[in-house]
């Protein structure tokens, strides 16, 4: 019988003293390799190949661990994602296990999983010197995907504190409002809730997104399918289609987003309006979305446009949304062959028969 | 069947083999054993052992086991696998389930001090053949020689041998005259009080004739169980000793030899005692001598079937081994196969004349002084 590596010297140290130690078979239910009769425990033992009877005065029980029960409040307060046994969950198992999505907030111990003293130790070590890299540094350095706000504009509506993951954005709706620029990460779901375009990004601005949906529908728009993806799911997975050598039509024209929540109303009615066969819009998986729950805004959002589009007569073909992971190439194949479909279905009729009709959409 | 944890048995267990709680059952020990089948199942026996329900079904396979110690050497967390058979042989003589042989050879041994039936005669004429060779005045080393040897002219040929080896490097040669078995298949037969009363016995007579400090054995066998019981005396096995006079130059090798030989590590030396470099640089050391390994070699060679009483007891299993280890030394090719124990290679050479093969078995003190010549 093995144990985990760990532990292996307390396994030996174990042995040493003369503690039997009886191995049940893997897959069994614990109630099935073991059971109690009288004064005495039957238990399958893998190793003898047989049952084995061991008389007791005492049975003592190691009893799972669960979370404390506070890890649901502190989860919901400081955004922090969990694993499916309630447990916090860490940013990467092996490139980040002390980080959290959340630069600045890191957990150790038996937040994480179960642990021993040990580990323990380690991992708060690890915590404690990563909380001091940032500490020492005095500032944080951030990537040019910071908003902007432009206060004049803005009717303390509120809608944006909802859409911020990180709690970047904090306020009281219709008193105040503040944007705390060390906690964002640049997702830009705020951008594209906000309904008096108030906030402004300088990186992938909306003019930029313009000029990209532009250009690729400058020519034989008919012909084509814009496609917005993520930068860190779906189009990773377009990137491993190129290094999988997957082949896929050439219909759909793909416009990465910093994230799909990103994406606002007015560029997909761009689209249609430039006489797009269709748009498409892909990003994580409900879960896996590298900015923690932003993805659930694009969601969201696609429900609502999608109840537009159906009521001025756009097929729902036309506007489709996909989530997929980055190794998820077949997907994205298939989705490519789904916009094939799309392009050989619509007719010149039905795009001019848009072009007219959206323009009647806010 | 289901059976029941004897904890009484088990700690009884450990308190003679300490080492026995330690076993994970990696099944290393019964991948390497040599006699593995599904009767015979060295990891089956230490779980059982640790769980306390040796029965009787165990005391009859028990005596197939011919003690190599593979299973020991290679085990990663040395547990004592040996001296567990042993507690075990003994546990089995106990309930008396043993082979019947066993008693024979034990009352040679109460009779004659060796368990091959040789008898005073035997032992006269054997005197009478060294005493002109040996000086047991003032000894330098003093040679144990095995009792096997008594009645066997080719093992006296190899006594012959060593001697002239060992008087070249300028030593001179006492012999132990006791002419008794070391106690080595007693101890393996599992019959703890008639070892104990025949090794005080032994002990006492030795330690009285015996005027040198160093004592050469011809057999591993009488190295490893003398060292267990004699103390203030060393005790090497001849190869050590003419590996250590071969490299402080006492011992010239200068003649040369064109010839392919293989060696055959027995047991109680390779694995018991970790002597696998000496014999190899002792072969290498002789000019023109090439060695080449066979399938099983150093810690992992196959036993020739003649330790744990094998050699005396004459079980299915020893026969059957020295045959296999003899198909391995012809498959190298080699034209001699040498070894330095007694046992091994009396069973070879049974083996050999059965099987009809031109190889030659040949001991490595025998070809050394062959090479050397007069």
């Amino acid at each position: 019988m093995g144990v985990d590596p760990e532990v292996e010297d307390l396994y030996k140290k174990a042995r040493d003293s003369g503690v039997l130690f009886i191995r049940i078979p893997r897959k069994a239910e614990l109630t099935e390799a073991i059971k109690m009769d009288s004064g005495k425990l039957i238990v399958k033992d893998v190793e003898l190949g047989d049952d084995v009877e061991v008389p007791f005065d005492n049975v003592v029980l190691n009893i799972g661990l669960t979370p404390s029960e506070d890890t649901d409040e502190t989860a919901k307060i400081l955004r922090l994602s969990k694993d499916q046994e309630g447990f916090l969950m860490e940013a990467h198992p092996k490139l980040g296990p002390v980080d959290t999505m959340t630069p600045g907030i890191f957990i150790a111990g038996a937040a994480r999983g179960p642990k021993n003293v040990g580990e323990t130790i380690a991992e708060g070590y690890a915590a404690a010197a990563r909380a001091l890299m940032m500490l020492a540094q005095g500032y944080v350095t951030k990537e040019p995907f910071i908003p902007k706000f432009d206060w004049s504009k803005c009717t303390k509506c509120g809608l944006c504190i909802k859409a911020c993951p990180y709690n970047a954005i904090r306020g009281v709706p219709g008193k105040w409002i503040e944007h705390i620029p060390a906690a964002c990460q640049g997702c830009g779901a705020c951008v594209a809730e906000c309904p008096q375009d108030a906030i402004t990004l300088d990186a992938l601005s909306d003019d930029a997104i313009m000029a990209q949906i532009e250009a690729a529908l400058a020519e034989g728009a008919e012909g084509k399918v814009v496609m917005f993806t993520c930068a860190y799911c779906s189009y990773w997975a377009a990137d491993n289609a190129g290094i999988f050598k997957m082949q896929y039509p050439p219909y759909a024209r793909i416009i990465r987003l910093q994230c799909s929540s990103r994406l606002g109303w007015k560029h997909v009615k761009r689209a249609f309006e430039l006489g797009a066969a269709g748009v498409f819009v892909t990003g994580c998986r409900l879960g896996d979305c590298h900015y923690i729950t932003a993805n659930y805004n694009t969601v969201r959002r696609f429900e609502n446009w999608k109840k537009r589009l159906k009521n001025v007569g756009i097929r729902e073909e036309r506007f489709q949304m996909r989530l997929f992971g980055a190794p998820d190439v077949t997907d994205l194949v298939e989705t490519m062959r789904e916009a094939e479909k799309v392009v050989k279905t619509v007719t010149k009729e039905e795009i001019e028969q848009t072009k007219q009709k959206i323009k009647q959409l806010r | 069947m289901p059976v029941t944890v004897n904890f009484g048995l088990r700690e009884e267990l450990l308190k003679v083999v300490p080492t026995l709680s330690l076993c994970y059952q990696c099944g290393t020990c019964s991948t390497y054993c040599p006699i593995t089948d599904e009767s015979y199942n060295i990891r089956l026996l230490i779980k059982k052992a640790q769980l306390g329900v040796v029965d009787n079904r165990d005391f009859k396979v028990i005596w197939d086991c011919v003690t190599c110690g593979t299973c020991q050497a290679l085990c990663p967390n040395n547990v004592e696998i040996v001296n567990l058979v042993e507690v075990i042989r003994t546990m089995a003589m106990k309930s008396k389930v043993f082979p019947t042989k066993i008693n024979e050879v034990l009352w040679k041994i109460y009779e004659n001090q060796n368990p091959w039936g040789y008898t005073v005669t035997d032992k006269r004429r054997f005197t009478a053949q060294f005493s002109g060779l040996i000086n047991n005045e003032n000894p330098d080393v003093v040679i144990y020689p095995c009792c096997l040897s008594v009645g066997d002219p080719r093992l006296q040929r190899h006594i012959k041998a060593l001697i002239k080896v060992l008087t070249k490097a300028g030593l001179k040669v006492g012999m132990y005259m006791g002419l008794s078995c070391c106690g080595d298949i007693i101890e393996h037969t599992g019959n703890k009080a008639f070892y104990e009363e025949y090794t005080t016995k032994l002990r006492d007579a030795i330690m009285n004739n015996v005027k040198a400090p160093v004592i050469v054995t011809l057999s591993p066998h009488c190295e490893y169980s003398l060292r267990k019981y004699l103390k203030g005396v060393k005790i090497v096995h001849y190869v050590e000793l003419i590996d250590e006079l071969i490299r402080t130059g006492k011992l010239k090798v200068d003649k040369k030899a064109d010839i392919t030989v293989t060696y055959h590590d027995p047991c109680y030396l390779s694995k018991h005692q970790k002597v696998i470099e000496e014999p190899r640089r002792v072969i290498t050391s002789i000019p023109g001598v090439r060695l080449v390994e066979m399938e099983h070699s150093r810690e992992k060679s196959l036993c020739c079937g003649a330790g744990g009483g094998g050699i005396a007891l004459e079980t299915r299993v020893s026969t059957e081994l020295s045959k296999r280890r003899l198909k391995e030394a012809i498959n190298t090719g080699a034209s001699v196969v040498l070894t330095a124990c007694t046992y091994c290679f009396r069973m070879l050479e049974d083996a050999n004349k059965v099987m009809r093969t031109n190889l030659k078995v040949m001991d490595l003190v025998e070809f050394l002084d062959s090479v050397l010549g007069d």
